[in-house]
């Protein structure tokens, strides 16, 4: 087995080599166009594309090499069982892997670390083990499809970076990604045998290769049939979102229309005796729009940055200050000189005490956590709270300051602040004008547009369709999407004056993948709603969709796949056990369970001896 | 039914393409096999391997395909097996390569405890090596004996019929004929003198039997079932 895993190293030593020379200069060049430790997740995702790619692009050279017969025959025809002779493919693999993907990164961390005053932590070294452990998996996954009969076995990708990828702490991370590693390997390590084409041996090991492919075939089809779609509808020259102008009083038109736009459309269908006066009065008005846009807070020792600002620039001293997730603080940085300029700690500059939660950088010197508003004061390099949430509330967007208030929006209400003109500090907190409340919750909420009104206020509340941009999660809970008005008057009095349905422009089965198979879409949601990922607003776990619409065809197509399970089966040499096990798969899971079915059970009569 | 890695170290593996890494040097993949397999005879490896031009520091890929064979046939039998299957060894190899490993085969199997499973089209290669001759037809055995046995079996019938052949329902054991220059030609398996005396019966003006050579039975044999041109209207 040793000799096995040295020949294999020995085979791609030079090539391992170049590849991580080459990773390192383009490292240290990107490391001196920007600061590639604070990278949000974002900025991340093509260097996690390209390693997932290296991980897959070995084990097509590597493993692939051995697919054909001879080299099959030549690999596993030794007195090593077939479990030792992968474990030492996959041995050569994880120090290929090691030299090429995480040896460049730790030399570039570690070259930071020791050599500038930039912000390193230890989920900066500990992001090494996960990129490891992603590009490992993908190696799995890649020697798993090459011997496999189908190459669409790489599927089974899908499953374990649904579970081991998540924007949570990166020591909560290392259990899912242990858990992943050892589950694909598994997987991988069972299906080297010496008869490929055989069905896999032994109820367990089928069911826990059965499953991440069922996973997998649940989200790539799924988003193949979008993409087939919107590509389709691209070329009949009906996509909503590819038209110079979107449908009438669809919510393309609504997400499209500036604010004064957006509540004029919704002055049309308002009855209220001053819906025309208002109407006259918004063409003097700078209407603003105040969107739900933060979806989720920071969290300590995060895998990766968010795609919102830790760090901010103090202009006049010429010093950046970024976030340590160790300290809990803010570290100075002189951009000139490169030399540290102290810490920034709850209380200000030289404040050595840590921040409760990691926060955000907003615009105009405010910083924020999940309850909390603060505001920098440059001069003297202290920070001032503004605001603080009652208890279950927690920011939805970024707070700004527009039409002289401060418009703030949490997971309950929008809240309107204006400045306390009597107060000695310009920095003390500001006083409630009025609040609104979300008309139904913060799912599905895209946000709020108003306008300051001689009277009082206007304001148009919008609930989008059932798309969740978090992950691969979807809302099951398929609401139309409307438009609410809302007029506050000057003591603060809301009533609602206008309310209209808008239509969806896209087919609802095109806006939720439950009804392609109810049980894998409740399982694809369950890390999200389990792991804490500081989301604004969790996903609420729930098993039968908002929308009886997709009820019939949920049941359809299980029955489609149950009765298609039956006419495969019938020509396959699968026992009774069997059988029935991938029926009641096929009958739960559906159309998934069915493509995993045809991968995984070969059709031709087999005997099992 | 599966090999276990113990069964696996008693059967000896050589196959067409003499699949070796080629990334390794012949010194480094015999070290690797030679701490894989207990029995490992480091004198028979270089005596096998004695038969072929091959420098231990070479790398595989450097090699050419009769090398290759040679040390791949070496590599199989220095690990003492019980059982060696060699898969159409000669495949593709010049004809001074062939001879090289045809006769480290027989050099080297001489006084081994070991059978040899030698699976080959080449039928003058059987009949130098064979000591049981297997003939295998869509993974069906249809006949085990010795190349001698097997050529006894199948005798060449030549028969004259001035008029209409008789059909060939009416001749038993018929595995090919052939209409030549105005002569039946039959292949006959298992049938001894009466077969004459059935040819005289339906007709035959003359006739005379002989025998063939190993290659024309085995491939009678198997051509009773492929398709060909049908002579005469006569094939079984």
């Amino acid at each position: 087995m040793k000799d096995m895993l040295w020949s294999e190293l020995r085979r791609f030593h030079r090539l391992a080599l170049l590849i991580a020379g080459m990773h390192l200069l383009i490292l240290s060049f990107l490391y001196r166009m920007s600061d590639l430790l604070q990278m949000n997740y974002l900025d991340c995702m093509p260097f996690l594309g390209a390693y997932l790619l290296v991980g897959l692009a070995l084990a097509i050279a590597q493993v692939g090499s051995y697919r054909h017969p001879s080299r099959w025959l030549w690999l596993v025809h030794r007195p090593l069982s077939t479990d030792r002779i992968f474990l030492a493919l996959a041995g050569s693999a994880m120090m290929l892997l090691l030299i090429v993907v995480v040896l460049p990164i730790a030399v570039v961390v570690a070259g930071v670390d020791l050599f500038t005053e930039r912000v390193v932590d230890t989920r900066h070294y500990l992001l090494l083990l996960h990129v490891f452990g992603i590009t490992l998996l993908a190696w799995l996954a890649g020697a798993h499809a090459v011997v496999s009969r189908y190459k669409a076995a790489v599927a089974v990708l899908a499953a374990p970076l649904l579970l081991g990828l998540h924007l949570i702490s990166v020591w909560w991370l290392l259990l899912p990604m242990l858990l992943t590693i050892a589950w694909l390997g598994w997987v991988s390590m069972k299906s080297f045998r010496a008869n490929r084409g055989a069905p896999i041996q032994g109820s367990i090991t089928l069911l826990l290769t059965a499953l991440p492919l069922q996973l997998g075939f649940f989200l790539l089809v799924f988003e193949l049939g979008q993409f087939l779609f919107v590509t389709g509808s691209i070329l009949a020259g009906t996509d909503p979102l590819n038209t110079e102008f979107p449908p009438r009083n669809g919510l393309t038109e609504l997400e499209r229309a500036e604010p004064r736009e957006v509540l004029r459309l919704g002055l049309e269908h308002s009855t209220d005796r001053r819906a025309p006066v208002w109407r006259d009065e918004l063409l003097l008005l700078e209407p603003v729009r105040i969107g739900a846009n933060l979806q989720r807070f920071p969290l300590r020792h995060q895998l990766s940055n968010l795609n919102v600002q830790t760090q901010w620039l103090d202009g006049q001293r010429n010093v950046l200050w970024t976030f340590s997730h160790d300290r809990m603080q803010f570290l100075g940085r002189h951009l000139q000189t490169g030399a540290a300029q102290g810490i920034w700690g709850a209380g200000g500059v030289g404040d050595d005490r840590p921040f409760a939660e990691v926060p955000v950088v907003g615009e105009n010197g405010l910083l924020m956590t999940r309850h909390t508003l603060y505001v920098i004061d440059d001069e003297t390099q202290t920070q001032h709270r503004l605001i603080e949430l009652p208890q279950g509330e927690s920011f939805i967007g970024m707070p700004r300051w527009a039409l002289d208030r401060l418009l703030v929006l949490s997971n309950q209400r929008l809240r309107v602040y204006r400045s306390d003109r009597l107060a000695a500090s310009a920095f003390s907190p500001p006083l409630l004008d009025w609040s609104v409340d979300l008309p139904a919750g913060p799912d599905n909420f895209k946000g709020f547009a108003l306008a300051e009104l001689m009277d009082g206020w206007l304001l148009s509340a919008a609930y989008g369709d059932g798309f969740r941009q978090i992950g691969l999660t979807q809302f099951n809970e398929i609401k139309m999407p409307s438009q609410k008005l809302i007029f506050v008057d000057g003591s603060g009095r809301a009533t609602t004056v206008g309310e209209r349905l808008i239509f969806r422009d896209y087919p609802v089965l095109y806006q939720s993948d439950w009804w392609f198979s109810p049980p894998l879409h409740w399982l694809v949601g369950w890390p999200e709603g389990t792991l804490d990922k500081g989301l604004a607003w969790p996903l609420q776990q729930r098993v039968l969709a908002g929308a009886p619409l997709l009820y019939p065809v949920a049941a359809l197509l299980l029955l489609l796949s149950f009765a298609s399970a039956w006419w495969w089966l019938r020509q396959t040499g699968a026992s009774l056990t069997r059988r029935y096990l991938w029926l009641i798969s096929c009958g739960l899971l559906g159309v998934p369970a069915l493509l995993s079915l045809i991968c995984l059970e070969p059709r031709q009569t087999y005997r099992n001896d | 039914m599966q090999l276990s890695h113990h069964d696996r170290a008693r059967v000896g593996f050589v196959n067409e393409e003499h699949s070796l890494p080629a990334w390794l040097r012949v010194e480094e993949i015999v070290a690797m096999q030679r701490r894989l397999y207990p029995k490992w005879d480091d004198a028979r490896y270089r005596s096998i391997v004695s038969h072929f031009n091959v420098l231990p520091e070479q790398r595989i890929e450097q090699l050419s395909r009769g090398e290759r064979a040679g040390v791949n046939l070496a590599m199989a039998i220095a690990q003492g097996p019980e059982l060696l299957i060699l898969d159409e060894p000669t495949l593709g190899l010049d004809v001074v390569a062939k001879r090289a490993f045809l006769e480290a085969v027989l050099f080297s199997m001489d006084d081994r405890w070991c059978t040899l499973l030698y699976c080959s089209h080449q039928m003058e290669e059987i009949e130098r090596l064979a000591d049981n001759v297997i003939v295998l037809e869509r993974g069906e055995l249809k006949l085990m004996a010795s190349p001698e046995a097997l050529c006894e079996r199948v005798i060449l019938w030549v028969a004259e019929f001035p008029f209409v052949p008789p059909p060939i329902d009416d001749l038993p054991g018929v595995l090919q004929v052939q209409r030549i220059d105005g002569l039946f030609h039959y292949l006959v398996l298992d049938q001894g003198e009466s077969f004459a005396e059935r040819l005289v019966a339906r007709g035959a003006r003359r006739h005379y039997c002989g025998s063939v050579s190993l290659d024309r039975a085995v491939s009678a044999m198997l051509s009773s079932h492929h398709a060909s041109p049908d002579n005469a209207g006569t094939r079984p």
